[in-house]
């Protein structure tokens, strides 16, 4: 026997759980497989954070931002991290007028709704730094006058985690600004052979329609935000926090902003999944994507914080009724 | 999210190795020991309730054992995970996933290059549980043994179950050298070599990591330092332009200590940012590029390490104790004393000592709980000296020092004594679980010792609560930490083994007779006062006035303190007295007899009289305690098969007639004794109510088939005096024994026939009436009033067999009417005083006969089992007030519903009927292998069946997720009736 809700008591799919649904299938529909790391992706999306991607080239990393950007409708920026790329070339800077008397601010890449920011790790510390205040407050300063960028504002950055030499760690503040870091993945061999043959993959970008408009993605990351979280619930984030920080292996561990990224992620997984409050397990998941990242370990050991963070939720009683 | 960084072991096959006994907890002898004290007391003492106790003893031990197989039985464990590089030293955490109704202990050894070596244990519950162990020594391992242990819920003996599993490689790298260590520098400067020269610039910063011996303090990112409260420096990197090639040898006393330096030179290579490589033995180069393969190449360098030297097997065995943990909880400490307290109690009351000798003993086994369980624990020399003033303070209360005249009465008299003291002084030795247990043997023994001697029929509350309170005590101190919660089914287990465990000592106690020891250690003689009486053992009442008794037809006012005639010089066979309920005698003894009082050989056919005074009857005087008894007249040696042991404890004063059955051939009583040629004791003390002393007697092993072969009628003849008839004796007196005997051709059938003729005519009547003034009263008896009592009807079976020659006399004292199931003890009242014919055998001495009591002949008497006896009683008092029975069963049914019913409403009250479906979705999930602590949704997923099956529970966690966490959410009944019935199509 199978249950069923009583019929009067579904509920109304709100405009954002439709949203997602659809930015969903634009992206599946591009994108071959994956459907987990990019329902992740919607709901950065739709909880206005930003993106750190982690794996090697040649997995759809940009394929998959541009599909956002196209999808989302808005405008797609792309900066390609490098030593010598200077902050300036990422936010903007002054130029001279035409006229030649007095400067006026050029627009760096970041003024877009999406920006694909590849190998961000390339980049040097202080181009890096440079985009901590854009990512925080969708906002750029240059020369004493600040600059908003266009609301939405979705970064998708990406490091490749197996080749360092060149390259950068990114310091723990950069890692902070993103919500949640997610590593692709292979596709599996049938998701494959669908990329070879153009069913999927780069050829069907020209394909995706913008499902949506900036301003209704506003109003639904409103919506998003007003998701009801209950006590018990934001407890057991609180004493999820608290055991990364307990934890033997970690030698730093997640900071409030990473709880706040935590339930807003958790926030948007329950908007997807058709729901009006927060249940225990979306702030599991939205753990497994947001906490690993921002934790510092005692040995680095790759896959170690996924580990710590897995460690934590056997640990954590889940509140239940 | 891929666990690629830990290697499982998944354990879910069945374990190999079967359960073994590992070994008895700490103390666990003690209590074996205990048991088999008990035993000899009650092979001393013959006392039931010793019997009863030991029963329990051995019941409650096998339990003990059998609930650790169980633990261990009922304990699985399913994955053990754990990081697979480390150094050694470090802690290394295992994960245990384990199910099971009771914690067991874990201990990992680790099997590889190295050896086996033990590496984490601890305690592990159903669900996930963290071990925290350190890491080995150096080398890779490739197998770990698992073995869990279990002791059950009493602790006494623990059982083990191993496992050997493969889990991949579990790399343990030695430690890195010690910082600043000379050596280490020489390893540094001397051996490794800088292949190229320094980085001219500064070098990028790469983000941090933890300090490293040979870090710069400039490079301290102090941020981070003052966050963690450890140094954390930033990792620079720079490109490699520095090579270090370190030399490593083999083949060094100490492959470890070399690995440990090439280790700390390859890391302070790789944190100055130089490409590091290793070359052993001046042979291939080969490179390391991170400190992991740094760790990986020195555990593996060189693994021909000493082996660790192995202990003796006997020394491991010793060291080795099964028992993890010897902590004692303050709540064991406190169940421990009370335990002591009632044992205490038990004995220390019958010994008599008052109120304050008692609070004496109260107060010290207090102090000891409270010095032993306290937190903040004393000085072991403080609390020693603390115990052995209590020790000796408690003596010197109970210990009367002037009642000690020799070694042996020392020994004898001062045992319960010594006894309470050693066990005030052991409790406070209590700290640990070695120190209670023993107490509680201590405390086990002196709750033998005291039901060996305790003969009240409040016997059966006191052992009740002494049982209960050990058992309590010892749960308690057995007991290893907080259980989960358990599922109800639990409750039924604890039940039906409850019912198991009683149905066992009634199994036991049915096959075990009632002991029948010689009563050498219960008191066997105690004497209130000691107020000698006059003259040559004369009858003497318990206030010393004599008790000469005299004819008289007053019925009423009977002579004797016990108010009954026949205890007293004469005694007239018209007259019984008055006689009471009141309980006169308390007697121990394996088989009910007639306890003996008095003899009378001479009838005026009117009156009894003891020879007192005349040449016939000498009365020897021994001093005691111990006396040996004469054969008396008429006594036979020949027979004495059977030694029986009786104690007689006098409830009410009591003339100093010594009562015993025949025939005593050794009386313990702390007094002289006078003994009579005519077979009567009289103490040279009077005995009021308290006294206590103590027979041995032979018993003639008497069945009709001996007594027929001993009895013939023609040898008769023999002690003139017994033959000795009165004048009034009529003739139709002795033509009716012709009568009523002829045909008979032994003496006992002779006896059989009379007694026949007297059970079918005459009446049994105890207002018979007195007999006219110079009559002859067995005349009268027989042929007028043919109704009469015990005394009529025994005197007229003794004159009947002396008109035919038989040597016949009436014999006095009390019969039992019942008998003490749980104290094991005889009871006579006032009314069970009796008469009865004794009938001379040559070769067997004097037997018994009664018509009007039931005691059987000596050798037809068969032991009981204390469980058909027990059984009996049970039935008895179920048989007398079998509604009381009922109204307790049903009012013990609607107990047991009521408190379901108040338990199930409470529950419901505090959880809701939400938290109801909740509690039950969860226990049926964790039954199905869910995690006990996870989410809704994760619950959902152990449901696996098939596709309805799982996205019913999909459905049912997040109705029950919404029910709990959603604003909107609103609890209507049919949503409930909905979800209930999914939850149910679940349990199915």
């Amino acid at each position: 026997m199978t249950f069923a809700l009583a019929p009067d008591r579904s509920p109304t799919p709100s405009a954002a759980t439709t949203l997602a649904a659809a930015l969903n299938d634009s992206v599946t529909s591009v994108l071959a497989g994956r459907r987990e790391q990019i329902e992740v992706v919607t709901a950065c999306v739709l909880a206005g954070g930003h993106v750190l991607l982690e794996d090697i080239p040649g997995v759809g990393k940009t394929l998959l931002s541009q599909t956002v950007a196209a999808a989302i409708g808005g405008s797609f920026a792309r900066v390609q991290g490098s030593a010598d790329l200077l902050p300036a070339d990422v936010v903007g800077s002054l130029a001279p007028n035409a006229d030649g008397f007095g400067l006026h601010f050029r627009p760096g890449p970041v003024f877009a709704n999406v920006v694909l920011f590849d190998e961000l790790n390339r980049a040097n510390p202080r181009t890096q730094s440079a985009l901590l205040e854009v990512m925080e407050e969708g906002r750029v300063s240059v020369d004493g006058h600040t600059h908003p960028v266009p609301a939405p504002f979705v970064v998708l950055a990406t490091q490749n985690p197996v080749e360092m030499v060149g390259t950068y760690p990114l310091a723990e503040g950069v890692t902070d600004r993103f919500m949640a870091a997610i590593s692709l993945g292979r596709a599996t061999a049938a998701e494959e052979l669908e990329v070879l043959t153009g069913r999927r993959g780069r050829g069907r970008l020209a394909h995706v329609q913008p499902v949506t408009t900036p301003d209704e993605l506003a109003v639904c990351r409103a919506a998003v935000q007003q998701v009801h979280l209950a006590e018990p619930v934001a407890l057991y984030a609180v004493e999820l926090l608290h055991a990364t920080r307990a934890h033997a292996r970690v030698r730093l561990g997640a900071s409030t902003r990473a709880g706040v990224a935590m339930v807003a992620l958790a926030r948007s997984f329950a908007v997807m999944a058709g729901r009006d409050h927060v249940a225990p397990h979306d702030i599991a998941r939205a753990a497994e994507c947001a906490l690993p990242h921002r934790l510092v370990l005692a040995t680095r050991e790759r896959g170690a914080a996924t580990d710590v963070v897995d460690e934590c939720l056997a640990q954590v009683a889940a509140p239940r009724r | 999210m891929s666990g690629s960084g830990r290697r499982t072991a998944p354990l879910t096959a069945s374990p190999t190795g079967r359960p073994r006994p590992a070994g008895l907890s700490h103390g666990a002898l003690s209590l074996i020991a205990a048991w088999f004290a008990a035993g000899t007391i009650a092979l001393l003492t013959g006392a039931t309730a010793v019997v009863i106790l030991l029963a329990v003893g051995l019941v409650a031990m096998i339990a003990a054992v059998v609930s650790g197989w169980r633990g261990v039985i009922g304990t699985r464990v399913h994955s053990v995970v754990t990081s697979p590089l480390v150094a050694t030293g470090d802690e290394l955490v295992w994960h245990i996933e384990a199910t099971g109704s009771q914690p067991a202990h874990l201990t990992v050894r680790l099997a590889g290059d190295a050896g086996r070596q033990a590496v984490a244990h601890g305690w592990v519950d159903a669900g996930t549980s963290a071990i925290v162990g350190i890491a080995p020594r150096r080398g890779v391992y490739r197998e770990v043994d698992a073995e869990w242990r279990s002791a059950g819920r009493l602790g006494l003996m623990w059982w083990r179950r191993r496992c050997r599993l493969t889990i991949g490689e579990l790399v343990v790298a030695p430690r890195a050298a010690a910082d600043g260590a000379p050596l280490a520098l020489a390893a540094d400067e001397a051996e490794g070599e800088r292949a190229m020269s320094k980085h001219p610039g500064r070098d990028e910063i790469d983000g941090v990591r933890s300090w490293r011996d040979g870090d710069e303090l400039t490079g301290v990112h102090w941020p981070s330092t003052l966050r963690t409260g450890e140094f954390v420096v930033r990792q620079r990197f720079r490109e490699h332009d520095e090579r270090w090639v370190v030399h490593a040898r083999t083949g060094t006393p100490d492959p470890t200590a070399e690995a440990a330096r090439v280790r700390h030179t390859l890391e302070r290579g790789l944190a100055s940012g130089a490409q590091v490589a290793v070359q052993v033995d001046g042979g291939s180069i080969v490179d390391l590029v991170d400190d992991a393969a740094v760790l990986h190449w020195a555990a593996r360098f060189d693994p021909h390490d000493s082996a660790q030297p192995m202990l003796p097997w006997w020394k491991r065995a010793v060291l080795v104790s099964p028992e993890p943990d010897r902590a004692l909880s303050a709540t064991a400490r406190r169940l421990l004393s009370i335990a002591t307290a009632v044992s205490m109690l038990m004995v220390l009351e019958p010994l008599g000592y008052g109120s304050t000798a008692i609070a004496v003993v109260l107060t010290a086994v207090l102090a000891s709980a409270l010095v032993t369980g306290s937190r903040r624990q004393l000085p072991d020399v403080y609390r020693q000296l603390l115990g052995l003033v209590a020790g000796v303070a408690v003596g010197a209360v109970l210990i009367d020092f002037t009642a000690i005249d020799s070694v042996g009465a020392s020994l004898r008299y001062l045992l319960p004594q010594v006894l309470v003291s050693l066990v005030v002084m052991q409790g406070f030795e209590c700290v640990d679980r070695r120190g209670a247990r023993v107490t509680l043997a201590c405390a086990a023994v002196l709750t033998a010792y005291a039901a060996g001697i305790r003969i009240d029929d409040h016997l059966s509350l006191w052992l009740l609560a002494a049982v209960g309170s050990m058992a309590i005590a010892s749960h308690q101190v057995g007991r290893h930490r907080q259980l989960h919660p358990r599922p109800w089914q639990s409750n039924v287990t604890r039940v039906v083994s409850l019912l198991v465990a009683a149905a066992a000592v009634v199994a036991i106690l049915a096959v075990v007779p009632v002991p029948r020891g010689p009563a050498q250690l219960t008191l066997p003689t105690w004497l209130t006062e000691l107020r000698p009486t006059q003259g040559r053992g004369e009858l003497a009442a318990a206030d010393g006035s004599p008790l000469l008794g005299g004819p008289t037809n007053n019925r009423t006012s009977a002579a004797g303190a016990s108010g009954y005639p026949g205890f007293s010089t004469t005694m007239d066979t018209s007259l019984r007295g008055d006689l009471g309920d009141e309980v006169i005698l308390r007697v121990r003894s394996p088989y009910p007899d007639f306890w003996r009082g008095q003899t009378f050989s001479n009838f005026d056919g009117r009156t009894w009289y003891v020879e007192d005074g005349t040449a016939n009857v000498k009365a020897d005087r021994t001093e005691g305690p111990d006396h040996l008894l004469k054969l008396a007249d008429g006594d036979a040696s020949l027979y004495g098969n059977d030694e029986m042991v009786q104690t007689f404890y006098l409830q009410v004063d009591m003339p100093n007639i010594v009562f015993a059955a025949y025939r005593a051939k050794r009386v313990l009583l702390n007094a002289p004794l006078w003994q009579r040629s005519d077979g009567a004791l009289r103490a040279d003390v009077v005995l009021p109510a308290g006294s206590a002393y103590t027979v041995v007697s032979d018993r003639t092993e008497a069945t009709p088939d001996v007594l027929r072969r001993y009895g013939d009628l023609a040898r008769f003849g023999s002690p003139g005096r017994y033959l000795q008839l009165p004048d009034s004796v009529t003739d139709r007196t002795r033509a009716l024994a012709r009568e009523i005997t002829a045909g008979s051709t032994t003496t006992y059938d002779a006896i059989r026939a009379i007694e026949s003729w007297m059970n079918a005519n005459i009446t049994y009547d105890l207002s018979a009436p007195v007999p006219p003034e110079g009559t002859d009263s067995v005349d009268q008896f027989l042929f007028e009033s043919q109704t009469g009592f015990c005394e009529q009807i025994a005197t007229a079976t003794a004159i009947m067999l002396r008109t035919l020659g038989i040597p016949a006399r009436i014999a006095t004292g009390y019969v039992p009417s019942s008998r003490d199931k749980v104290a094991g003890v005889w009871i006579s009242r006032a009314r069970d005083a009796h008469a009865w014919v004794e009938v001379n055998f040559r070769d067997l001495g004097w037997i018994a006969f009664d018509p009007t009591a039931s005691v059987p002949l000596s050798g037809e008497a068969r032991l009981h089992t204390i469980g058909a006896d027990l059984a009996e009683a049970i039935g008895a008092v179920i048989g007398e007030h079998i509604t009381l029975v009922l109204l307790v069963a049903l009012g013990g049914a609607t107990l047991l519903v009521a408190v379901r019913l108040t338990r199930r409403w409470w529950r419901r009250r505090r959880r809701g009927r939400w938290g109801l479906l909740q509690d039950h979705f969860a226990a049926e999930a964790v039954a199905r292998g869910a995690p006990p602590t996870a989410a809704n949704a994760q619950l959902a997923a152990a449901f696996t069946d098939d596709d309805a099956i799982a996205a019913t529970a999909a459905a049912l966690a997040s109705e029950l997720d919404a029910s709990a966490f959603s604003a909107t959410w609103v609890d209507d009944d049919e949503t409930y009736a909905r979800t209930r019935a999914a939850l149910r199509s679940l349990r199915v």
